[in-house]
């Protein structure tokens, strides 16, 4: 049975077709794209589908896609009834806790406010933290929201920290480590068992070949 | 002026209520075959009655309103739980065990553009009581009615939430390790539940034991497999019993729709045994699930055994064709012939003839046969 795989669109997609690639897939389609939105396996009975990373969920939730690559982030933030299976290793960064040095909102006595796109993971953060804050949605640079003393703090998605350190602004915690992931709908891995295992185990492969080169 | 749904609500015509009416008999029918009996119960009930049955409830899911005195009331969100309560208050004393059906709307709130229903009919059975068969009799209950529905491709999957929790047991110490593990292992996610069991000062068998269990899943061989992992005389028991009721379904001839997942452990529930999930092609998510549950009987005062199972009809209208629709006398008539026209009607569908009335500019009253809408 053919499968239907969405990827996230930009960098991850890109990986993804490096580890597809790798272990013989046919993912031409992948690289010279058009303006196509559904792009076949040139060796496979495999359609892929790029998506952006929330409506990667919703697709494979609703199983009209089988399987998908898509953030961890995104998937702390959202909600959905799949199956998480395998640690792809790339679209790597991590969700981290900052602020100006002198306002640690970890250790601050009193009422905290905290900015973020990610409400959701702030949330989680802190109740594991037994820290009660009051969450501030923010669309576009949060690091902006400290500086202008809106917020005591942000929870934010950090890859060289440049943004941070540019501003003056420093982690006090590292809240959780994010990579690509691959889900699956529940319904395809018990119908498709075969053929969703098949690309898994490549997969998996595929990560665990490129974790001995780099050792 | 309002003329929309509320969230997750539909309005329903032409084939899609013909198929809904269809699919409905199909169902009442074989669970009336197998000796259920349909029961109704109020599309309200006490939000107590829910929190009774649930130790964590997902309240927000809830259609909540208040009655006169302020009580809390709830839209119901699935029909075991009132033919439970209902079972409790007015059958304690009757001859078990007790075979009931339903084929009834439940409602949960969902989320904006998730693009899910509020409203789902759900109809299933009930078995309240019962003997060492009564697992299977529940079982061949749901395959005969997968089977009358007639979809092209499905299977039905078994799991045992005993097999985990007989091994957790031994192992987790808190009840918030429990939680936590069952919830990685139901949802296969792999990544966490390696981190998770690394953790946790283990014995290598026991490890690997939960590392096994979310991936135990695929035909009656799986079972064999998870001999490897069990490490105790109490798993193996559980496995033993599986491979009866696979032997059991074979027998009698379901074999090639059965499958298992010993991972499949909804942790936050009422099952206490045997559970069981159907999937079909084209749908992504389960349409049929149920299992035992007998710690919900004693939750509202009335020890028992008890097994049922539901199918969500409304995920399964679009997999089925159209039922043929029966043609239709159409009765054109001049207005000064009308008392003709509808003596004739009558007639008709005196003799279950379906006839409708049109007023026309002619003489003669002209019958065609149509299709009425």
């Amino acid at each position: 049975m053919s499968l239907r795989m969405a990827l996230t669109k930009g960098r991850l997609e890109t990986k993804t077709a490096d580890l597809l690639e790798q272990m013989g897939y046919g993912v031409e389609n992948l690289r010279d794209k058009g303006r196509a939105l559904v792009l076949p396996d040139t060796k496979n009975d495999i359609d892929y589908v790029l998506v952006k990373s929330n409506d990667c969920i919703t697709y494979v939730e609703h199983g009209v896609a089988d399987l998908g690559v898509v953030g961890k982030d995104t998937l702390m933030e959202g909600e959905g009834d799949y199956y998480e299976m395998l640690d792809l290793k790339i679209g790597k960064c991590c969700f981290i806790c900052a602020g100006l040095p002198e306002n640690n909102p970890l250790e601050k006595q009193g009422h905290v406010t905290i900015g973020t796109k990610y409400p959701k993971v702030a949330r989680d953060y802190f109740a594991s933290k037994n820290i009660d804050v009051e969450i501030i949605k923010i669309d576009g640079s949060v690091e902006l929201s400290p500086l202008l003393g809106l917020v005591d703090g942000i929870v934010d998605i950090m890859e060289t920290g440049n943004t941070l350190r540019a501003n003056g602004l420093v982690v006090f915690d590292t809240c959780a480590e994010i990579s690509a992931r691959v889900i699956v709908n529940k319904a395809s891995f018990k119908l498709k068992k075969n053929e969703v295992m098949k690309v898994l185990e490549d997969l998996e492969r595929a990560v665990s070949e490129n974790a001995e080169c780099n050792r | 002026m309002q003329k929309r749904t509320p969230l997750g609500m539909r309005d329903l015509a032409g084939d899609d209520v013909r198929k809904k009416r269809y699919l409905q008999k199909v169902m009442l029918d074989t669970f009336e075959k197998h000796g259920f009996e349909e029961v109704m119960t109020p599309a309200m009930e006490y939000y107590q009655t829910y929190s009774t049955a649930f130790d964590t409830l997902q309240d927000r899911e809830m259609v909540k309103l208040f009655d006169e005195n302020s009580d809390i009331l709830a839209l119901r969100l699935d029909m075991t739980v009132p033919i439970v309560r209902m079972a409790a208050s007015r059958y304690q004393e009757a001859d078990k065990p007790l075979r009931f059906s339903y084929c009834s709307n439940v409602y949960k709130m969902r989320k904006s553009f998730a693009g899910k229903r509020s409203e789902v009919m759900d109809c299933g059975v009930e078995l309240i009581g019962g003997d060492d068969f009564s697992d299977l009799e529940v079982l061949v209950t749901a395959l005969d009615t997968l089977d009358a529905i007639g979809l092209a491709g499905y299977t039905l999957e078994i799991g045992e939430v005993n097999f985990f929790e007989e091994a957790a047991a031994a192992v987790f110490e808190t009840e918030e390790d429990l939680h936590i593990a069952a919830d990685l292992i139901n949802r296969k996610s792999m990544v966490e539940l390696r981190e998770f069991v690394d953790s946790k000062n283990m014995d290598p068998a026991v490890r690997d034991f939960f590392m096994e269990l979310p991936l135990l899943n695929g035909t009656s061989e799986v079972l064999e497999r998870a001999r490897m992992f069990s490490f105790n005389d109490r798993l193996d028991a559980i496995l033993d019993r599986l491979e009866a009721i696979n032997l059991a379904l074979n027998s009698l001839g379901y074999g090639s729709l059965i499958r298992f997942d010993l991972g499949k452990i909804p942790y936050l529930n009422y099952y206490t045994g045997l559970i069981f999930e159907a999937f079909a092609i084209g749908v992504g998510t389960s349409i049929l699930s149920g299992g035992r549950y007998d710690s919900l009987c004693s939750r509202f005062g009335m020890p028992a055994e008890a097994r049922g199972f539901s199918l969500k009809l409304d995920y399964l209208i679009d997999l089925i064709q159209v039922p043929v629709k029966k043609a239709c006398w159409k009765i054109h008539y001049p207005a000064d012939r009308w008392l003709e026209a509808f003596e004739l009607a009558k007639e008709l569908q005196k003799n279950g003839e379906p006839a409708v009335l049109s007023l026309w500019d002619t003489d003669e009253i002209v019958k065609e046969l149509d299709v009425c809408l």
